[in-house]
């Protein structure tokens, strides 16, 4: 008993001293809200690390928080960023319910708000969005089946008309539906031309690859020549790719996104036929750049690209460039930018496909 | 049961009848005490393959089936070491993480050739973290009297982040070594006949049990099943194994996960029904008061099951991964735990602790997975699959409440 | 030597509620210890410290000089605990039960594996259960289907099987019936005997008299007194048990009254017993319950002390009875008879000297004849009064003696057993049970019909006798009401139960089906040397 109500003390302790380095912190100019840390690494691993070295070269007071998927922390945090004097609110929001909230009542304070990444599409919308156009990434998916396709159908690997399998993301995340939009937009001509056959799209709760295994695998024995398919991430994309070896089956023209490293050790081994790589830190730094000009008042407008339809209103928006990885460009794209390492790509069977200087680097 | 049930050694036409007849009464007489057995699984199976056949010819191919049983692996896995734990009457949340620790440590383990791992330490290893993880959450478990059901919730937050910490921002790590992968990837080839053994020698160490305990029952004046009933039975399994072995050599043969199955079934019921440990796990899940008066040791018994599960789900998570051929970030999330406790508790082992078997794993898994299987085969819509799944939760676990309280009424009586 | 169990300084506090204060005892290997008080005084709590089941809050409780802080240190040190009411586990079979925590391996490979042998526990419980008198269906019924009487006793199947050297038994008898209870009593006593130590706690004294070697009284979570059983009073207990007996109101003897006292203990008994099964059920209701049982035990208290108040009455009432009647037969025996013989001599003396007539002679030899009648018949009523042999020869001889003039008197064949073990009893109780046969005997000739009486005297333990008579007569009515009796002037079976009530003892009569019946009564009696192989 004596050891638990040392270690209660201690704990209190720390806490104490935790909120006593939160209340030092007040005064701050940018807050930055991050969604959560479960759903993707992204946030906490690559948007914490390059929005903080952005503001800290720009010289501004910041703090950076995250709800963990709580809406509920989300508000409060905002709240709370919006008392300590934060003038610009950097955020992703979790629905559109309390994003919507959340730049009303900093609308209230005076606060500008930046949608970052995620476009609140309920409410009047925020005062700005910096973003990779999610449907420009799965228009890249859908470029890249056409072209590996037609790669194929020159080798004679496949028929004239080739069936197609779609695994959508979890139907309830707004980037699937945005990724499905861009891929569907490119495909749609071919699929009511007769030029190609959908047979069969289905959405992948919770982007869970074990599932998206089984419904890869069901839509395999009902249709054992499926011809090519389109991921909507390279997880879901692996799956697929596992089902088609556990099966004993030849690999297909495939597309996904995110450029994992799996994912582009696919691509690299010729399993998957291109990623979709999002320079994080461009966008990071791109939302930071407009943050900093709003606080110190400077023009934005040379910074803005365009504007996007949240429903009610046009946003200015930053719309950032995606890059479509094959085997041929991963060097000069993920390696280059240094988001990826040969060291982490080129282990075990997958250092066959890398690049001679690879070796030298890993 | 009633003494009736004994049938002369001769078999005539009338005393099978006679028999069959008693064992129907015995039957409806453990029906209406709730104790329903393997009915409403057999009735919700046979229902199930009408439908998805007559909807989609694909449901009964050799291929399917093969999948069904590769498919049902890491679920069955997990869930053999729930239904320890629901025996005790708690519960843990966290075996879906826990399983994704023990995926995610081997193929981390085995992601680089060069770091001078093989699959025959990172298996192990992984298996003793699970391990662990399971000791350091029954140990809190027991000695700080916190609910199970807390002390897994907490795990369940902290084993994903541990997940997310380890795959980290590579997203995906992709199992290369050939016997991790050939886990979920290996068959009995169909023209070595080594399915026909494993199942020749799982079918006939039945009968044998089955003829044994008849003769031994007989010989000790104890009420038996009639001998017909325990012939027809196991016929009946031995044509359910010989018809799965013939289904799956059309196709690539009888998995070796199948196999690892079927091994850890029957292991896992001899453990739970023949030896003292398994006795305390009911008695400690019947009632643990009178356990403790009984003078066993409650505390052991609970780490050592939660050790037990979460080892099991380590298992289940290196089964999940080998059919993966990789781990992510997304590993042991989604409907996994859900599965779980649904084949668990579908299968027959009841929530409320103290009445269930390890079978009961494997029956319910192989309800969950054709379920997943045939909606699959029939393209149903994301929303929809989980509201029928959500629907025949709901059955199981009100079927389990059901019987509980007819239980305790006749007890009464 | 150390004892087996020491208690220092207990203390249990539930909350603000001290149910134990400074409890100290030690019990020696191979005694047997009553624990007495009435219900909350305590007892249940001793039990299951001792069980490890609940930690004391302060004070120690030791076994083999081991402190016990836990069940399993509890059942490790060989302490078995049979509970007032048996916690099993439902879902379980009866022969699981019983050896639950104390499974029997198969031998080699399966005891290394701990692999239970069912085959044999299920020998082993089938024999036990046989043994106790009790049959199942089968012994893989689970439990949650047994009544609460099977309950206790596959609890006391529990500590036959396990051959625990300490034996707790808290209460068992509130769950069952009597021929239970007088098992597990003679139970108690062949663990005794093995040189089991045992702690026996209970409200009933008659149970505590008969197997206990020393009784401590509890109450109200205080040990308020402790006596070696051979030389306690049943006051002394009772008092110690309901506290002061200073006050306690004289109440006028109504001779009636203690029977409808026991019926009324009986009731409450039943009562109580019931309210123990309901107990089960009603965990929602427990504060009713308490309630109800703390009415019962006030009830119970002040009929206790009503009780004590009419014996003491009635006690002495019968003590001057027997007195008076013993004058009587003394001043009989020495005055009359005497005088009588002296007449008779001096008519012999007249019938010598006188020369008178043949006529006067036979006249004198009538008179003479009819003075010795006169003499025999006044024997008799001496003999009545005061059976002569008694004093001098015991209870026995004074029986044998009363049974030749009964038959010979009535033409009654009398069979009588006699345990050889009776010896000498203190007299009031020597009396007592030859008026009570006396009674029985007069009852039968006048009522019954019977051509046939079977008498036996025995122990059923070292310190109760029990006497049974048994007749072929017409038997009782149906409707037959011992306290309606007195009012038609049937005083036989009254004054037996008056004389069974004084001595603490129980009367019981039954109608046998094809007609005679059978009178029970239970005398506890200090102890006396006794074979328990010819006892029941």
């Amino acid at each position: 008993m004596m050891q638990i109500q040392r270690w209660i003390g201690t704990l209190g302790l720390v806490l104490l001293f935790g909120a006593a380095r939160v209340t030092a912190q007040a005064a701050i100019e940018i807050a930055v809200l991050l969604p959560d840390s479960a759903t993707s690494a992204r946030w906490e691993h690559d948007d914490r690390r390059f929005l903080a070295a952005a503001f800290d070269v720009a010289g501004v007071r910041y703090s950076i928080v995250n709800a963990e998927g709580d809406r509920q922390t989300q508000i409060a945090q905002a709240e709370q960023a919006i008392t300590n004097g934060a003038k610009v609110l950097l955020f992703v929001n979790l629905d559109g319910g309390s994003g919507a909230a959340i730049i009303a009542k900093a609308r209230e304070a005076g606060v500008r708000v930046i949608d970052y990444d995620r476009l609140t599409t309920q409410g009047d919308g925020s005062d700005y969005y910096v973003s990779f156009d999610s449907a420009v990434v799965g228009w890249l998916q859908g470029e890249g089946l056409i072209r590996a396709i037609a790669a194929a159908q020159a080798d004679g690997m496949i028929g004239a008309v080739p069936k197609i399998a779609i695994l959508n993301g979890s139907p309830t995340d707004n980037n699937a539906r945005l990724l499905a939009q861009g891929y569907h937009a490119v495909l749609r001509p071919l699929f009511e031309s007769g030029a190609w056959e959908l047979v069969a799209e289905q959405d992948v709760p919770d982007w869970d690859n074990q599932q998206a295994l089984i419904i890869f695998e069901q839509m395999q024995t009902n249709n054992p020549d499926i011809d090519a398919a389109i991921a909507a991430n390279d997880g879901l994309a692996q799956a697929m790719i596992a089902a088609r070896m556990n099966a004993g089956l030849p690999y297909i023209p495939l597309t996904g996104q995110d450029a994992t490293i799996g994912g582009i050790q696919n691509v690299l081994a010729g399993r998957q036929s291109m990623t979709v790589y999002k320079p994080i830190q461009a966008v990071a730094e791109a939302a930071a750049a407009l943050a900093v000009a709003l606080v110190r008042g400077t023009d934005t407008s040379r910074l803005l690209n365009g504007v996007t339809d949240n429903g009610t209103n046009d946003i200015p928006s930053v719309l950032l460039e995606v890059v479509t990885v094959t085997a041929d460009n991963v060097a000069s794209t993920v390696i280059a930018d240094g988001f990826r390492t040969w060291a982490e790509i080129c282990v075990g069977e997958f250092a066959q496909y890398c690049p001679p200087e690879a070796g030298q680097n890993g | 049961m009633a003494d009736s049930i004994k049938s002369p050694p001769g078999i005539s036409a009338q005393s099978v009848l006679s028999g069959v007849l008693n064992l129907g009464r015995g039957y409806v007489k453990r029906l209406s005490s709730g104790d329903l057995g393997a009915l409403p699984i057999l009735i919700g199976l046979i229902i199930m393959t009408v439908v998805f056949q007559t909807q989609n010819g694909n449901f009964l191919t050799p291929r399917n089936v093969v999948n069904l049983i590769l498919q049902m692996a890491g679920t069955t896995m997990i869930a053999y070491g729930m239904v320890f734990v629901l025996l005790l009457g708690e519960i843990d949340l966290s075996v879906g993480y826990v399983s994704a620790v023990g995926g995610v440590t081997v193929a981390m383990l085995l992601s680089d050739s060069r770091t001078g791992w093989t699959w025959y330490t990172a298996i192990p290893l992984a298996l003793l973290i699970t391990a662990g993880i399971g000791l350091l959450q029954g140990l809190i478990i027991a000695l700080f009297r916190v609910p199970s059901f807390i002390v897994t919730l907490a795990g369940l937050l902290a084993w994903n982040g541990v997940v997310l910490r380890l795959v980290g921002r590579g997203g995906t790590v992709i199992i290369q070594d050939p016997l991790v992968i050939g886990i979920a990837n290996s068959y009995l080839a169909p023209h070595t006949g080594w399915g026909w053994l494993v199942v020749g020698v799982f079918v006939s160490g039945y009968a044998v049990t089955q003829g044994v305990q008849y003769l031994t029952r007989r010989t000790r004046n104890l009420s038996t099943r009639p001998l017909p009933v325990i012939i027809v039975q196991t016929l009946l399994i031995g044509g359910i194994g010989v018809g799965v072995v013939a289904v799956c050599n059309q196709d690539r043969g009888l998995p070796m996960v199948g196999v690892l199955l079927l091994v850890m079934g029957v292991l896992l019921t001899l453990l739970a029904k023949n030896t003292r440990f398994g006795r305390f796990v009911y008695a400690v899940g019947g009632n643990a008061e009178a356990a403790r008066r009984a003078g066993i040791n409650v505390n052991r018994i609970r780490v050592t099951v939660f050790v037990l599960a979460s080892t099991l789900a380590g298992l289940g998570g290196i089964i999940l991964a080998s059919r993966l051929r990789s781990v992510d970030t997304r590993a042991g999330s989604g409907n996994l735990l859900l599965n779980v406790v649904a084949a668990a508790v579908i299968g027959g082992t009841s929530l409320f602790g103290g009445r269930g078997r390890v079978t009961s794993a494997i029956l319910g898994a192989l309800i969950i997975s054709s379920l997943e299987n045939g909606m699959g085969l029939l393209n149903v819509e994301a929303g929809d699959k989980f509201i029928i799944t959500g629907i025949v939760l709901l059955l199981a676990v009100i079927i389990d409440s059901l019987s509980r309280r007819r239980q305790q009424q006749s007890g009464l009586a | 030597m150390e004892p087996v169990l020491q208690v220092m300084q207990l203390y249990k506090r539930f909350g603000t509620l001290e149910v134990l204060r400074s409890i100290s005892f030690a019990v020696e290997r191979g005694e047997v210890i009553g624990l007495a008080g009435l219900s909350g005084s305590g007892k249940s709590v001793i039990a299951q410290i001792l069980a490890g089941l609940i930690p004391p809050t302060s004070g120690s409780v030791a076994c083999c000089g081991q402190p016990i802080g836990s069940a399993v240190v509890s059942q490790r040190l060989g302490i078995e605990v049979i509970h007032q009411s048996p916690v099993l586990v439902d879902n379980l079979d009866i022969t699981t039960n019983i050896f639950l925590g104390h499974e029997v391996y198969w031998s080699g490979i399966g005891r290394l594996l701990h692999i239970p042998h069912h085959a044999q526990m299920d020998k082993i419980a089938h024999r036990v259960l046989e043994d106790l008198g009790v049959e199942f269906p089968s012994l893989e019924e689970l439990v949650v289907n047994v009544t609460a009487e099977q309950r206790q006793l596959i609890a006391i199947a529990r500590a036959i099987v396990r051959d625990a050297p300490v034996i707790i038994i808290d209460e068992p008898t509130v769950l069952l019936s009597f021929s239970y209870q007088q098992k597990l009593l003679s139970l108690v006593q062949k663990w005794h005997q093995q040189g089991k130590t045992i702690i026996f706690s209970s409200t009933n004294l008659d149970h505590l008299s008969a197997i206990t070697d020393r009784v401590l009284v509890l109450r109200e979570g205080q040990l308020v007194g402790e006596y070696d059983t051979d030389l306690m009073t049943r006051e002394q207990v009772v008092a110690g048990m309901v506290g002061q007996l200073d006050h306690v109101p004289r109440i006028t003897p109504v001779i009636w009254a203690l029977d409808s006292y026991y019926r009324a203990r009986e009731k409450v008994d039943q009562l109580y017993r019931q309210t123990r099964l309901l107990e089960r059920n009603l965990v929602a209701q427990g504060t009713i319950n308490q309630d109800l049982l703390t009415q019962l035990t006030e009830q119970v208290k002040s009929l206790d002390q009503a009780n004590v108040a009419l014996q003491d009455a009635q006690r002495r009432l019968l003590t001057e009875r027997e007195e008076e009647r013993r004058h009587l037969a003394r001043e009989l025996h020495d005055q009359v008879i005497q005088d009588l013989l002296t007449a008779n001599y001096q008519i012999e003396e007249i019938t010598g000297l006188s020369e008178s007539s043949l006529l006067m002679q036979e006249r004198l030899a009538d008179v003479r004849q009819s003075i010795r009648d006169m003499i025999d018949a006044i024997r008799q009523i001496c003999g009545n009064l005061r059976p002569p042999t008694i004093d001098s020869l015991g209870l026995s001889a004074a029986i044998q003696s009363y049974v030749r003039t009964y038959e010979k008197r009535t033409g009654i064949k009398v069979d009588l057993k006699l345990t050889p073990t009776i010896g000498r009893l203190p007299e009031a109780t020597e009396l007592s049970i030859f008026r009570i046969v006396q009674e029985s005997l007069n009852n039968v000739y006048r009522h019954s019909g019977a051509t046939r009486v079977e008498i036996q005297l025995e122990h059923t333990s070292p310190r109760m006798l029990m006497i049974s008579i048994a007749d072929d007569g017409k038997g009782l009515a149906q409707d037959f009401d011992l306290a309606e009796v007195s009012a038609s002037g049937h005083y036989g079976l009254l004054g037996i139960s008056e004389r069974v009530a004084l001595l603490s003892g129980h009367l019981r009569w039954q109608n046998w089906q094809n007609g005679g019946m059978l009178l029970q009564v239970e005398i506890p009696h200090p102890r006396v040397e006794m074979n328990l192989d010819t006892a029941t």
